[in-house]
């Protein structure tokens, strides 16, 4: 089981995420509304693994992503992109997060990732 | 990590995972990201520069084509994505905004609105020529050279002009590498600094080795695993050279493979595991360049994996239990009724009980009836509270409207909102919906005068809409103001009889007051020429009625060239009224309050007939008097009584009074509503309500009652 905090401004994004992750046996420790929110919530909660969107209001994912790897240089984090995002994702990787999915991504995908990653 | 079985098991479990679930949020959610895109754009419309807006339309418009890829919902994905181009490259000041562009963009939310309106449905909106003109829009006013990345109109032709566009440059590396079992190193050429470098890096004590790794035909973001795949890499070594180069890697210029040659003391195996353990990788074929001269084994990848497993432990150990996050949850409407009808319930038994216990005289009794009395208020307080949203669910769709009527009539309009956070019942909000867009539109299409006129005037050329929400002690106000011609009096009184509504006597009675609310006698339109905006439909009667029904009151005011003003007065819920209780022949009834003017006690010698109809001079006026047990069709065996009671209500502006046996005061009471078959069509009631002794009082409906 991993202890997941979910980055994402869509309320049914993160309902989505959500779900695949408990009906697998992972547990869903923080949902986050953006990247301010999840940088201010990530050293409270000590998430094992971050899955985090990219474009997002008050500070995009890529900022966030920053910020966390600043606090914790072994911070895990996937990022949640959509297509057309090559660059942003790119840069996302070069800055440490350790994987991406893409939307519209499915249940096998996300769980390969976090067995990837763990 | 993953166990084996029960991991295959869980995937089928996760994929087979049923999206329609998610329709709800997603639709919910879909019309708060339209919301927020057509308040952006009015924005955007009257500042074109505001950075502010043209981020958070593209914030939206992405976020939307997520959630819509993600529910398989192409059609809305796919527009999505053309306006977050589009809206990109206006970030980027590739595209001017222009008024035909916010009018492209107007339409795509339309559509947008329609598309997730009907996702439900099979129904199939062609965006075909949607997409056209976005394209248009974009390829418009852009430097011919950046049209090409834009310009892709859809998630498969971004895909299409890559696959067309990837045998041009990869194609010669393919060839060339096509014979795997020969070593990398004499198809690949080697520059000068290369090999340099890879000498200095074996006499270091490094192997040289080179991995083809090829990515899956899935692999969507190819650019980015490429990325991942070199950071891993150089993570176990010194990359010396690339093929294709970084650069071309990362402008996703190759199709499934690349190769990467690098300087590493870790054996191939460990190499070739590492990557592999990237996802989307379908191959790593390893071969080796050059052999170091001493063989140092690296545990350095032991140390990592065990330093990140006591990471691990660690952070496990120094969680704080709780995680602190208020969230909220959505409700069915349905379900809250059902707790606002049991707290109903859980009330009318408190009273019954009250009554028990001062009946029993059981002053033991008192003090937990004291604590029940102040739960129940509390309950009902708490549960009133959940059902209350922000009027601006409702007042946030008008600066699209008032925009769009305004640009019909050719007026300029600046629509000012206030007090859009003001909470209201659930259910009394979507009653007012219709009543409000009315009387905007009466606003816009009749109270505004046109520039030219407004010029003439002397007044500012833009005309100005108010609408207002402010919360009163019970009851919150609604007022809708413009500073438009105004209504004349006389002009009304004149149109009265015209339409035969009223005689020339009878409209010369009134007042000017009175006069304004002829405008709510049905068959009443004050327009000279009934236009499509505010001619159709519901007139000012059916805004009253509804308003009224609802237990508000509409009031207006006018000055002639100033403007007027409407204003709503409506309950905080819909659930509980306040009502006057009176009895007719034994049986009780509630009047609601809302429609009480007084009451009064006459002499029924005073009572006059008039065509053969009863009526009573009241402070000068003529009252009409019904009585409520002939209407109610109750027949009285008593003897005509000389003191009479008579409760004054209004309808349609007008006074009647109604003659009642008895009044008992005033209470609050929960609408139990008449869904009973039988009762459903009876006109004149609003509903019944259970009383403190358990019996059933009928509440009276004045508007369809007389």
């Amino acid at each position: 089981m991993v202890k997941v905090m979910i980055v994402d401004d869509a309320a049914f994004m993160r309902m989505v995420i959500k779900d695949i992750l408990t009906k697998n046996g992972h547990e869903v420790v923080a949902e986050c509304v953006d990247g301010l929110d999840a940088v201010n919530k990530y050293p409270e909660v000590k998430p094992e693994l971050v899955f985090m969107d990219i474009v997002m209001p008050n500070m995009e994912g890529i900022d966030a992503l920053k910020k966390i790897m600043e606090m914790d240089p072994g911070a895990k984090v996937v990022m949640c992109s959509s297509i057309g995002q090559q660059s942003v994702v790119t840069d996302a990787l070069k800055t440490g997060a350790l994987d991406f999915i893409v939307k519209p991504f499915d249940a096998a995908k996300v769980l390969e990732v976090i067995g990837k990653v763990m | 990590m993953f166990g084996k079985c029960e991991d295959q098991y869980d995937l089928r479990v996760g994929v087979t995972m049923d999206m329609s679930e998610y329709k709800e949020i997603f639709k919910a959610e879909s019309e708060e990201h339209l919301q927020q895109l057509n308040d952006s754009l009015l924005g955007l419309e009257q500042n074109p520069n505001e950075l502010e807006y043209i981020n958070t339309m593209f914030r939206s418009a992405h976020t939307l084509k997520g959630m819509s890829a993600t529910m398989g919902f192409n059609t809305i994905s796919e527009l999505t994505h053309e306006m977050e181009n589009l809206m990109d490259m206006v970030r980027k000041s590739q595209v001017e905004v222009s008024n035909s562009l916010i009018d492209i963009l107007f339409e795509c939310l339309d559509t947008l609105e329609a598309l997730v309106e009907t996702v439900d449905s099979e129904e199939e909106v062609d965006i075909g020529h949607l997409q056209a003109t976005l394209t248009q829009a974009m390829e418009g006013s852009m430097p011919v050279q950046d049209i090409k990345g834009s310009v892709a109109s859809s998630i498969d032709t971004i895909e299409n002009e890559i696959s067309k566009e990837i045998p041009e440059v990869p194609e010669a590396e393919e060839n060339e590498s096509k014979p795997e079992i020969v070593p990398v190193a004499d198809d690949i050429e080697l520059s000068d600094n290369d090999k340099k470098a890879i000498k200095e890096a074996v006499n270091e004590g490094n192997r040289i080795v080179s991995m083809k790794v090829i990515l899956d035909e899935s692999c969507v973001l190819k650019s980015a695993r490429s990325t991942l795949v070199l950071i891993n890499v150089s993570k176990m070594g010194e990359i010396i050279k690339c093929v294709p180069t970084e650069a071309e890697l990362e402008d996703e210029k190759f199709d499934l493979d690349f190769t990467v040659i690098f300087a590493t003391k870790s054996a191939d195996e460990d190499i070739v595991g590492t990557i592999k353990k990237i996802s989307e990788i379908k191959d790593v074929i390893p071969s080796t360049i050059a052999e170091s001269d001493g063989k140092q084994e690296a545990k350095k990848e032991n140390e990592e994996k065990e330093d990140s497993e006591a990471k691990k432990s660690n952070s496990a150990v120094k969680r704080p239990d709780a995680v602190k996050s208020i969230q909220s949850v959505r409700v069915n409407i349905e379900r809250l009724d059902n707790l606002m009808n049991l707290v109903g319930e859980l009330i009318i038994n408190k009273i019954r009980l009250n009554q028990l216990a001062s009946d029993l005289n059981a002053k033991d009794l008192d003090e937990s009836l004291a604590n029940l009395d102040r739960l129940t208020n509390e309950i009902q307080t708490e549960v009133m509270e959940s059902r209350m949203v922000p009027i601006d669910q409702i007042f946030s769709r008008f600066p699209r409207m008032v925009r769009d009527l305004a640009k019909s009539e050719g007026k300029q309009i600046n629509l000012i909102i206030e007090g859009k956070e003001i909470e209201l019942d659930r259910t009394v909000l979507d009653e007012i919906g219709d009543p409000l867009v009315h009387l905007l539109r009466n606003a816009v299409d009749h109270g505004i005068e046109s520039e030219k006129e407004r010029k003439e005037l002397g007044k500012p050329p833009a005309g100005m809409v108010r609408l207002a929400a402010s919360r009163q002690r019970n009851s919150v106000l609604i007022e809708v103001e413009d500073d438009g011609k105004g209504m004349d009096p006389a002009h009304l009184r004149d149109i009265a009889v015209k339409k035969g509504i009223m005689t020339r006597d009878e409209v010369d009675k009134l007042s000017d007051n009175d006069a304004l609310n002829l405008i709510f006698m049905p068959g009443f339109s004050g327009a000279k020429v009934v236009t499509d905006i505010s001619g159709r439909g519901v007139g000012m009667d059916a805004v009253k009625t509804k308003i009224e029904a609802l237990g508000g009151s509409v009031k207006i005011s006018s000055v002639v060239g100033q403007g007027s003003i409407m204003k709503l007065q409506l309950p905080l819920t819909v659930a509980i009224i306040q009502s006057l209780m009176v009895t007719v022949t034994g049986e009780t009834y509630a009047i609601p309050l809302g429609n009480v003017i007084r009451d009064v006690g006459i002499k029924a010698s005073d009572i006059k007939t008039i065509e053969g109809k009863e009526v009573i001079m009241l402070r000068g006026e003529v009252l009409p008097l019904l009585r409520l047990h002939d209407v109610l069709e109750c027949p009285t065996e008593e003897e005509e009584k000389q003191n009479l009671i008579v409760v004054v209500v209004e309808k349609m502006g007008s006074n009647i009074g109604l003659v009642v046996d008895e009044l008992l005061g005033q209470q609050e009471v929960i609408i139990k509503s008449l869904d009973n078959k039988l009762l459903k069509n009876m006109k004149g009631f609003a509903g019944a309500t259970i009383l403190g002794d358990g019996s059933v009082a009928l509440i009276l409906d004045i508007a369809t009652l007389i």
